[in-house]
């Protein structure tokens, strides 16, 4: 009888060591997940970040190199009277959007004489967040001759 | 009691290898999906290396090293999709001229302006160090068209100008396009696995107009070289023709903005004797249709050269 109890007990041990082993094993595993996933977290928000501003960066180039508002075969320049006709509404806007997408493209005049223009806009219904990108750049007026001005491309998610 | 304690052994180890199992599974899972993410984000930065390699200054090239690179590039309707792998593709923005797939190590990006005569648009060149272009002469005159046309594929690309009596090296590359100078492109023996031959029969000194014939028979003409070098990089007719569809809406979209701005120049000067009839918009407004002929296009590219270079000469502001 004794040795029955004996070996009873004994088993009953071992069944609490396996399950005290195999209770720490998920607590590691589980401990290794949540550090890997606050790790993952702290990577994505900082790709998220890098994605944002490639994204205004390559709208800003876009607008730059187009050649409905660049001066003709030269860069970071912009022609005045291009500007005007593109952003009087005669053209089309919507077709642009696969180049400039959510965005607002503003062109200050700052030198010699002051002036706002709203290239084009297009806002998300769905947020307000932005990424900002200002780019100083000439303009060419066919009559005037040129003036200093700073493109400004705000670019929503 | 032997045999229970036997069973109970038994037991205990079907038990172990169960749950062992079970959890090589679930790891085994984990870093198959994570392979799968490393390389659907490879995929992604490679894809990103290829958009901003569209964004360089014009006549420029660049050699960008993506080790095992597997570029495919389609075309439908005008627009272009870029895919690397399950990535979702690229769509440029401007005409892109590439051949349909590109497996290499490197990858060759260029860009060129399309003047009609004013920049209509960014021409985007792809290729890689796999594709060999051989540029075929005969005689002094076509040995002239020869080197204007090597000129003007990217310095490092894998080039080279010969005459057509020697035997076409082909340094085993896999495709081979052998670009004939007002002559016919001979075949390279041995046939590589791709093989393109063109004909470029250019009708002016500076190759600026002409023909290109995609052998065996398939002709085009083109105006402008940026037009001429695309044909080249394209190798068919098909694939050129659909990326010179996006080429022409852009023409369109620019010319309705340059013939805002003639008319807005032909009203201030209107009471001007000098500059009054420099700003027609006739010749523009041509380019502004979306089945302009080449023939048409040509016409128009050269009185709106002219009616810029009157201007000019007359110290009347141009419309370009």
């Amino acid at each position: 009888m004794p040795n029955n109890i004996l070996k009873q007990k004994k088993a009953q041990t071992r069944m609490l060591e396996t399950i005290a082993v195999i209770l720490i094993f998920f607590m590691l595993v589980a401990f290794g997940f949540v550090f890997y996933a606050n790790m993952q977290k702290s990577n994505t928000e900082t790709k998220y970040m890098e994605e944002k501003n490639a994204k205004a960066i390559k709208i800003a180039k876009s607008a730059l190199n187009l050649p409905e508002l660049q001066c003709n075969g030269k860069t970071y320049c912009f022609d005045e009277s291009k500007i005007t006709a593109f952003s009087s509404g005669s053209v089309p806007k919507n077709q642009y959007f696969e180049v400039f997408r959510y965005s607002e493209i503003t062109l200050e005049k700052i030198y010699p004489s002051k002036g706002k223009v709203q290239v084009y806009s297009r806002k998300n219904p769905a947020t307000t967040s932005k990424q900002s990108i200002w780019v100083p750049v000439a303009l060419n007026d066919p009559l005037t001759g040129t003036s200093f001005a700073i493109l400004t491309v705000d670019a929503y998610e | 009691m032997k045999k229970k304690g036997m069973l109970g052994e038994q037991v205990n180890w079907i038990y172990v290898l169960i749950a062992g199992s079970v959890i090589i599974a679930f790891f085994a899972t984990i870093g198959i999906r994570q392979k799968n993410e490393m390389e659907k984000s490879r995929a992604e930065e490679e894809l990103k290396t290829i958009d901003e390699l569209m964004f360089q200054p014009s006549r420029s090239s660049q050699l960008v090293r993506l080790p095992g690179i597997d570029l495919k590039v389609n075309c439908d309707s005008g627009k272009t999709y870029i895919k690397i792998g399950q990535t979702s593709p690229l769509e440029p923005t401007e005409p892109v001229f590439s051949p349909k797939s590109i497996k290499s190590n490197e990858i060759i990006a260029m860009t060129n302006e399309w003047n009609v005569p004013f920049k209509a648009s960014n021409f985007i060149y792809l290729t890689a160090n796999d594709t060999r272009y051989v540029v075929l002469y005969n005689d002094a005159d076509t040995r002239n068209v020869a080197e204007q046309i090597y000129r003007e594929l990217p310095e490092q690309s894998n080039k080279a100008i010969q005459d057509a009596s020697r035997p076409i090296q082909t340094k085993n590359a896999n495709r081979v396009v052998v670009i004939g100078a007002g002559i016919q492109p001979a075949a390279p023996q041995p046939r590589p696995k791709e093989l393109i031959q063109i004909q470029v029969i250019p009708e002016t000194s500076d190759l600026e107009e002409g023909k290109i014939i995609f052998q065996p028979n398939n002709e085009i003409q083109y105006t402008g070289k940026a037009m001429m070098v695309a044909a080249i990089y394209s190798g068919n007719k098909k694939d050129f023709e659909c990326s010179m569809m996006k080429a022409y809406q852009r023409m369109n979209s620019v010319s309705a903005i340059y013939s805002i701005k003639a008319e807005q120049l032909a009203k201030t000067f209107e009471n001007d004797e000098k500059c009054k009839d420099k700003y027609g918009i006739a010749q523009i407004d041509k380019l502004k249709k979306q089945n302009i002929g080449i023939e048409e296009l040509k016409e128009a590219k050269a009185a709106l050269d002219q009616q810029n270079r009157d201007a000019l000469l007359q110290s009347c502001p141009t419309i370009y």
